[in-house]
C-alpha cells in the first residue's frame, strides 16, 4: 500500500546483516508505528533486539498477527528454551568460559541463528554450546511426542519387531538346526503329518510344508525392515529435494514439478512393483524399497512437502533474505531444509508402511518367489492349502498377517507421534 | 470457473498422455519376452517370428508407440492380442470395477467422515478410542488377508481362492451367480450393473436436487442416514422398473464382498485425517463462538466444525485417490471379482499391450476425472475458492 | 446494594484443568460483581487465567476443565449447576462475547449475515424475517459497516471490519453483559483505536454491562470504570480504574503500573520483575506472589492472604497492602 514501508524492511534487513543492529531497529520501530500489524517488522525484529525477553516479546507479537506463522513459532520455541537455559548456560559459562562476552551479547548472537558468525568463542565451547541446545530440543519434541500414548506403543512395536530382526541369527547360530528351521527348506521329520497346530515343538506350528512358521517369520523380519526403509529414505530424499527446488525457484520451476509429481501419483506402485518383479525375480529387497521410495517420493509426498515449502518460502523473513541477496544455498539449508525436516519424516514413515503392503502383495502373488517374506507365508498358506485339501492353516496365516498390520502400524503410529511434533497449530493442545 | 475447469481439463489431457507414454515404454523395455513368448511357449522359433509380424509386434518399439497413439487420438481402442476388440472386453469389466468403486468410495468416504467427526468430537470418549484404534488396524491390514477375513465370516469359509501367480490365473468371471436365473435372460451381468448404477445416479441426483431446495425453502436439515436411506429405496425401486431387481439383487449377493472390503480398508484413511482436520478446527475461535451462541451441539460440531474441516480432507482426497484405485485393483484381484484391476493382471501376465495401456488409460481418465469433480466440490464448499481467481494453480 | 442489582456476581469461583502432571487451577477462589451498565477490566499476564474466567462465565470450558466450586449469578440465577441445555438458551441471550482473535473468529464458509441470524433465530426466533434484517441493518451501522457488505464472506472483510462485525454479532440478541477478550490486540493501532471508542460509546449508549479482559493495561484504563488484576489464576486486587492507577495497594499491580510493555528506546525504561510468573502446576505455599515481591515477610510464605475490601470498594489479597511492613 505504502512505498516506505516495504522499502523500510529492506534497509533494516541490510543494517542487521551488516551488525548495525541499533539503525535496523530505528528502522523498523518507525515502520511498526505507521503499522503495527506488520508481521515481517515484527519478526525482524525480534532478530534484531538484544535482549531475550523484547526477542520473546516481538515474535510473540507476530504470533498474535498470524498465528500461524511457522517460522515465529520455531524461533518462540527456540528463544524459550534459551530463556530456559539461562540458568543453565549460566553455569555453562562459569565453567568454560573465562572472559567470554556478557552474557546477553552471547544469547543474542547465538540466537541469530547462526547467521553472523559465532565469533568470540572456541570451538569446543561453541560445540558444547550447540550439543547441549540439541539435546534441549531434542527433549521437547520428545515431551509433545510422548504426550501421545499412542506414538509410544508404535515405538515399542517397532522396537519389538528390530529385536526380531536380531533374534533369528542368533537363534540359528545357537539353538535352531538348520534342517529344520531353514525358512525354505526346513522340515521336522519327527513330526507327521504337516501342518501341526501350535505347540511345545513349534511355538507357532508348521506350515504345510513341514517348515516352522515361527523361523520364518523371524527370518523375513529383516528383508521387511530393509525394504520399508530403504523406500522411507528414498521418498524423505526424492521429496526433500523436489519440494525444496519447487519452493525455491518456484514459477516454471514450480509448476514442472507439480506436475510431474501429479503424474507420478498416477502411477499405480503394487502394478510397477509387479513388473519390476517379473524383470528381477531374485530383486533385492533393496532395489525394491528404491524403486518404491523413489515413486512415492516424486509423487505424493513431493506434493504434500511442496505446499508446506511453499508456505515457508513465502514467509516474510524468507523474503527479506531474499531481497538482502541472502544467498541461495543459505536460504535453503539454514532455513528451508531445517523446517521441512520434521514433515519428511512423517512421510518416511507413510512409505514405510505403503512399501511393505506393497512388497506383501507382489510376493502374495507368488510373483518373486525366491524372497521369503510374510506374503509368501500368506500365499503359500493359501496355495498349499488347495493343494494338499487340508484347509487353510490359520496358524501360519494369522500370526503373518498380524505381524503385516503390527509392524504397519507401529510406523504409522510413530507418525502420528511426529505430526504432532511437526505441525505447531495441534501443539497448542 | 469455467475457464479453470478448460484449463484443468487440458492440463489433465497433457498428464495423461505423459503417465501413458511413461508407462509404454517402463513395460516394454522393463518387462522380458513378449506377447509371444508367453502365449506361444511350444512354438519354435520360425512360427514365433510369423506370429509377431502378425500382431506388429517385430516393429521398432516406436512405431509401435505411434501407432497406439493414433488409434487413442481417433478414439479406437483396437483389438486385443487375442483378437477381441478392447472395446468389448471393457464394456464387461468396466461396469463391475465403478460398480465397487463409486459407489465403495462414496460410502467408504461418508462412513469416514462421519466417524471422524464423531470420534474427535468426543475424544476421550472409550467408544472413540476403540472406533480409532479399529480404523487404525483395518487401515494397515494387508490387503489380501483383510479380504479372506470378510469372505470367511460372511460366508462361513470357503469361496476366496488365491487369483494371480504364475498359473494360478483364473479367467474373469462371475461366480456364484445363480445360473438359472441367467440362463432366463439375454442380459449379461455387466450390462445389468450398468442399468443399476444408472438408477442409482439418477436417483442421487434427483434426491439431491430435491434435498436443495427443500432445504432452502425450510431453511432445516435433512438427516444424512435418512438421505441416503432414502437414495438406495429409489435405486432400488429403479430396478424393479427396469424389470431387473433379481438379476441385480443376484449380483449384490456376490458384490458386497469386494465391496465391503474395499470400505473397510479405505474408511481408515479418511476417518484418521478427518480426525486431524477436526482436531485443528475444533479448537478455532468461530467453533467456540459458535457455542457461545447457545447453538444446540450437534449444530456446532456439523455445520461449523465439521463443514471447515471437510476443506483439507477433500485435497487430501486428490493425493489419495490413485492409492485407492490401486486399492480396488488389489481387491479385485484378491476376491477375483472380475472388473478392470483383475483384467489389468490377466493381460499383465500374458504381456497383452493393447489392453494394458488401454487399462491404463482408463485408470488415468478415472482418476483425473474424479480429481476434477473434487475440485468442483471444494468450489462449491468453500467460497475463499469459489471466489479466487480460478487462473492460479491451487494445487 | 442487593444481589439482583448485579448484572453478573461470581463468589469464590475455582476452575482447574486435568492435565496429565496434575490439576492446574486456572481459576482460584475469585470473587467479583459486575453492576448494571458497568464496564470492569480484567487485566493480567498471559496465562493467569483471565481468559478461563471468561469461559467459565459462558460455561465453554473444555472437557478437561472442571468448575469445582463458587457460584456465577447472572441476574440472580446461578448458572453453574445449570444443564448444558438451559445453559444453550442463556448463552449470548443473557451473555455474549468477542474473541481475541480477530481473523478467525468468523466461519470463513458462510456470510456474515447468515451467521448473525443464525444466533438470531436460536434466541429470538419470535422476530419476523423483516425484523431480523432490520435488526442486522441497524447492528451494522452502529458498527460502523456497511449493511450491504452484510451478504459477503469473511474473507472479504479486512481484520478492523471482522472484529467490528463479530461485535454486531455479539450485541445481536441484546444481552445483559457482554465479555471482550482482547477484542484489538490482532489489530493494527489505528484500527484499535477506532473499535476501542465504539466499543465504549456502544457500551454506554445501550447501558450494558461489560468485562474487558485485556494483558495492556492502558487499554483497559480508557474502557472500564472498575479494574481486576489478576495474577496466577486470582484476583489480587480490584477497585476503580482511578485507584487502581494512581493508589495500587497490591505490589504486582504496582510493578504492573510500571512497566508498561514499551518495545521502543531503552532497555532500562522496562522496569521488569524479577523471576517468572509461578507454574500452576505446583504453585508456591502462602501468597502466590512471594517469591517475586519486595515486600515479602514470614507470613506470606505461609498463608495465603484473604482477598477482601480495604477502603470503600477497594478489594485486594495482600498482607502488606501498599507495602507496608
Amino acid at each position: 500500500m505504502d512505498p516506505i514501508p516495504s522499502n523500510h524492511l529492506e534497509k533494516a534487513y541490510n543494517y542487521y546483516r551488516n551488525g548495525q543492529l541499533s539503525r535496523a531497529s530505528q528502522l523498523l520501530v518507525e515502520l511498526i508505528k505507521h503499522d503495527p500489524g506488520h508481521e515481517e517488522a515484527w519478526y525482524l525484529l525480534s532478530y534484531v533486539l538484544k535482549d531475550l525477553d523484547r526477542q520473546i516479546y516481538a515474535v510473540q507479537r507476530v504470533l498474535r498477527i498470524n498465528p500461524l506463522n511457522q517460522k515465529a513459532s520455531i524461533r518462540l520455541r527456540k528463544l524459550s528454551v534459551l530463556r530456559e537455559e539461562e540458568d543453565a548456560g549460566e553455569t555453562l559459562s562459569s565453567e568454560t568460559a573465562e572472559g567470554s562476552p556478557p552474557q546477553v551479547t552471547r544469547y543474542t548472537e547465538w540466537t541469530r541463528d547462526q547467521q553472523i558468525t559465532d565469533h568470540g568463542f572456541s570451538h569446543t565451547q561453541r560445540l558444547k554450546f550447540r550439543a547441549h541446545n540439541f539435546w534441549r530440543r531434542f527433549k521437547m519434541n520428545w515431551n509433545i511426542f510422548a504426550q501421545s500414548r499412542l506414538a509410544i506403543l508404535g515405538l515399542i512395536l517397532v522396537f519389538i519387531f528390530g529385536l526380531l530382526t536380531i533374534a533369528y541369527p542368533i537363534l540359528r547360530n545357537t539353538v535352531w538346526a538348520s534342517s529344520v528351521y531353514d525358512p525354505i527348506t526346513g522340515f521336522d521329520m519327527k513330526v507327521f503329518p504337516h501342518p501341526v497346530p501350535p505347540g511345545s515343538r513349534h511355538l507357532l506350528g508348521t506350515d504345510t510344508l513341514g517348515r516352522d512358521v515361527l523361523s520364518r517369520l523371524l527370518a523375513a523380519t529383516p528383508h521387511t525392515f530393509v525394504i520399508g526403509l530403504t523406500a522411507a529414505v528414498a521418498t524423505a530424499i526424492v521429496g526433500t529435494l523436489l519440494s525444496m527446488a519447487a519452493a525455491y525457484f518456484q514459477g516454471n520451476v514450480d509448476t514442472a514439478i507439480t506436475n510431474l509429481a501429479d503424474v507420478f501419483i498416477m502411477l499405480p506402485a503394487p502394478v510397477m512393483m509387479v513388473i519390476i518383479g517379473t524383470r528381477f525375480r531374485e530383486i533385492s529387497p533393496f532395489v525394491l524399497g528404491l524403486f518404491y521410495g523413489v515413486l512415492t517420493g516424486a509423487g505424493g509426498t513431493t506434493l504434500v512437502m511442496r505446499a508446506q515449502a511453499i508456505q515457508i518460502v513465502s514467509k516474510p523473513f524468507m523474503e527479506a533474505a531474499q531481497i538482502a541477496g541472502g544467498g541461495g544455498r543459505h536460504i535453503i539449508f539454514k532455513h528451508l531444509l531445517p523446517s521441512l525436516l520434521p514433515l519428511a519424516a512423517l512421510q518416511m514413515m507413510v512409505a514405510v508402511t505403503g512399501a511393505v503392503v506393497a512388497d506383501g502383495f507382489i510376493s502374495f502373488f507368488g510373483i518373486t518367489r525366491t524372497i521369503s517374506n510374510w506374503g509368501t507365508i500368506i500365499y503359500d498358506a493359501f496355495i498349499y492349502a488347495g493343494i494338499s485339501g487340508t484347509g487353510v492353516p490359520w496358524y501360519s496365516l494369522v500370526p503373518a498377517a498380524m505381524c503385516f498390520s503390527l509392524f504397519a502400524l507401529g510406523f504409522y503410529l510413530i507418525s502420528r507421534g511426529l505430526h504432532r511434533v511437526a505441525s505447531p497449530e495441534l501443539r497448542r493442545r | 470457473m469455467t475457464r479453470y475447469l478448460i484449463r484443468q481439463f487440458t492440463i489433465s489431457l497433457i498428464k495423461l498422455f505423459v503417465f501413458l507414454t511413461f508407462m509404454f515404454f517402463f513395460i516394454q523395455i522393463v518387462m522380458p519376452g513378449d506377447f509371444v513368448d508367453q502365449f506361444a511357449m511350444g512354438c519354435d522359433a520360425a512360427c514365433r517370428e510369423e506370429m509377431r509380424v502378425q500382431l506388429g509386434l517385430d516393429l521398432p518399439l516406436w512405431n509401435r508407440y505411434f501407432h497406439w497413439l493414433g488409434q487413442v487420438v481417433r478414439l479406437d481402442f483396437g483389438e486385443s492380442m487375442f483378437g477381441e476388440p478392447i472395446l468389448d472386453i471393457f464394456k464387461r469389466v468396466i461396469p463391475p470395477t465403478l460398480l465397487v468403486f463409486v459407489i465403495g468410495t462414496v460410502l467408504a468416504f461418508m462412513i469416514g467422515l462421519w466417524l471422524g467427526k464423531v470420534t474427535s468430537w468426543r475424544e476421550r470418549g472409550i467408544g472413540s478410542r476403540l472406533i480409532t484404534l479399529g480404523g487404525l488396524v483395518l487401515f494397515t491390514s494387508f490387503p489380501p488377508w483383510l479380504t479372506y477375513l470378510v469372505t470367511y465370516l460372511v460366508t462361513k469359509g470357503g469361496v476366496f481362492q488365491v487369483v494371480g501367480g504364475r498359473g494360478g490365473l483364473r479367467g474373469p468371471n462371475f461366480t456364484g451367480l445363480d445360473r438359472l436365473l441367467w440362463q432366463k435372460v439375454e442380459l449379461s451381468p455387466s450390462e445389468v450393473i450398468i442399468t443399476m448404477m444408472i438408477c442409482v445416479v439418477i436417483s442421487a441426483l434427483f434426491l439431491f436436487l430435491l434435498k436443495f431446495i427443500y432445504e432452502r425453502l425450510t431453511k432445516s436439515k435433512v438427516p444424512t442416514l435418512m438421505f441416503v436411506f432414502l437414495i438406495g429405496l429409489w435405486a432400488v425401486s429403479g430396478w424393479q422398473m427396469w424389470g431387473i431387481d433379481d438379476l441385480a439383487f443376484d449380483i449384490m449377493t456376490i458384490a458386497y464382498i469386494p465391496m465391503v472390503t474395499y470400505i473397510l480398508l479405505a474408511f481408515g484413511e479418511f476417518m484418521l485425517i478427518m480426525q486431524a482436520s477436526m482436531r485443528d478446527v475444533k479448537n478455532s475461535e468461530y467453533v467456540q463462538i459458535a457455542r457461545a451462541k447457545g447453538l444446540p451441539e450437534s449444530t456446532v460440531r456439523d455445520q461449523h466444525a465439521a463443514r471447515n474441516a471437510l476443506l483439507p480432507v477433500l485435497s487430501r482426497l486428490v493425493i489419495s485417490l490413485p492409492y485407492l484405485i490401486t486399492g480396488v485393483v488389489i481387491i479385485e484381484s484378491s476376491v477375483g471379482w472380475p472388473g478392470l484391476g483383475t483384467n489389468l493382471w490377466n493381460a499383465l501376465y500374458w504381456q497383452n499391450m493393447p489392453v494394458v495401456m488401454n487399462t491404463l488409460l482408463i485408470v488415468g481418465i478415472i482418476s483425473l476425472g474424479a480429481r476434477l469433480i473434487i475440485d468442483v466440490i471444494a468450489a462449491y464448499l468453500d467460497p475463499r475458492i469459489r471466489y479466487q481467481d480460478f487462473q492460479t494453480n491451487h494445487t | 446494594m442487593t444481589v439482583s442489582e448485579n448484572v453478573l456476581d461470581v463468589k469464590n469461583l475455582v476452575m482447574h484443568y486435568r492435565t496429565r502432571k496434575g490439576p492446574v487451577y486456572a481459576v482460584d477462589n475469585v470473587t467479583f460483581h459486575v453492576g448494571k451498565g458497568e464496564a470492569i477490566g480484567l487485566v493480567g499476564e498471559s496465562g493467569c487465567g483471565k481468559t478461563s474466567i471468561a469461559l467459565s462465565l459462558l460455561k465453554l470450558l473444555p472437557t478437561n476443565a472442571d468448575i469445582l466450586n463458587g457460584e456465577i449469578r447472572i441476574m440472580g440465577d446461578d448458572i453453574v449447576p445449570l444443564p448444558e441445555k438451559k445453559m444453550n438458551k442463556r448463552r449470548w441471550r443473557d451473555i455474549s462475547m468477542v474473541f481475541q482473535s480477530a481473523m478467525n473468529s468468523l466461519n470463513p464458509v458462510f456470510t456474515v449475515e447468515d451467521q448473525i441470524l443464525e444466533a438470531m433465530l436460536e434466541h429470538v426466533p419470535h422476530l419476523s424475517e423483516e425484523e431480523m434484517n432490520e435488526k442486522i441493518d441497524s447492528l451494522f451501522d452502529l458498527v460502523g459497516l456497511d449493511p450491504s457488505l452484510k451478504t459477503q464472506y469473511p474473507h472479504q472483510y479486512s481484520g478492523g471490519m471482522r472484529q467490528r462485525a463479530v461485535i454486531a454479532m455479539a450485541l445481536s440478541c441484546d444481552p445483559d453483559l457482554i465479555i471482550a477478550d482482547e477484542p484489538t490486540t490482532a489489530l493494527d493501532v489505528i484500527v484499535q483505536d477506532s473499535i476501542l471508542k465504539q466499543i465504549r460509546d456502544i457500551q454506554k449508549e445501550l447501558n450494558m454491562a461489560m468485562i474487558y479482559i485485556s494483558h495492556d493495561i492502558a487499554v483497559i484504563a480508557e474502557v472500564s470504570e472498575r479494574v481486576g488484576v489478576m495474577y496466577a489464576g486470582k484476583l489480587v486486587e480490584m477497585s476503580s480504574t482511578e485507584n487502581i492507577f494512581h493508589n495500587p495497594i497490591h505490589p504486582y499491580t504496582m510493578a504492573l503500573m510500571s512497566c508498561f510493555p514499551s518495545i521502543v528506546g531503552e532497555k532500562t525504561e522496562l522496569v521488569t520483575l524479577p523471576g517468572e510468573p509461578p507454574d500452576l502446576l505446583a504453585p508456591p505455599p502462602g501468597c502466590r506472589f512471594h517469591p517475586r515481591c519486595p515486600y515479602v515477610t514470614e507470613i506470606c510464605k505461609e498463608q495465603d492472604p484473604d482477598y477482601k475490601e480495604h477502603t470503600q470498594g477497594h478489594y485486594a489479597a495482600c498482607w502488606h497492602p501498599g507495602g507496608e511492613k
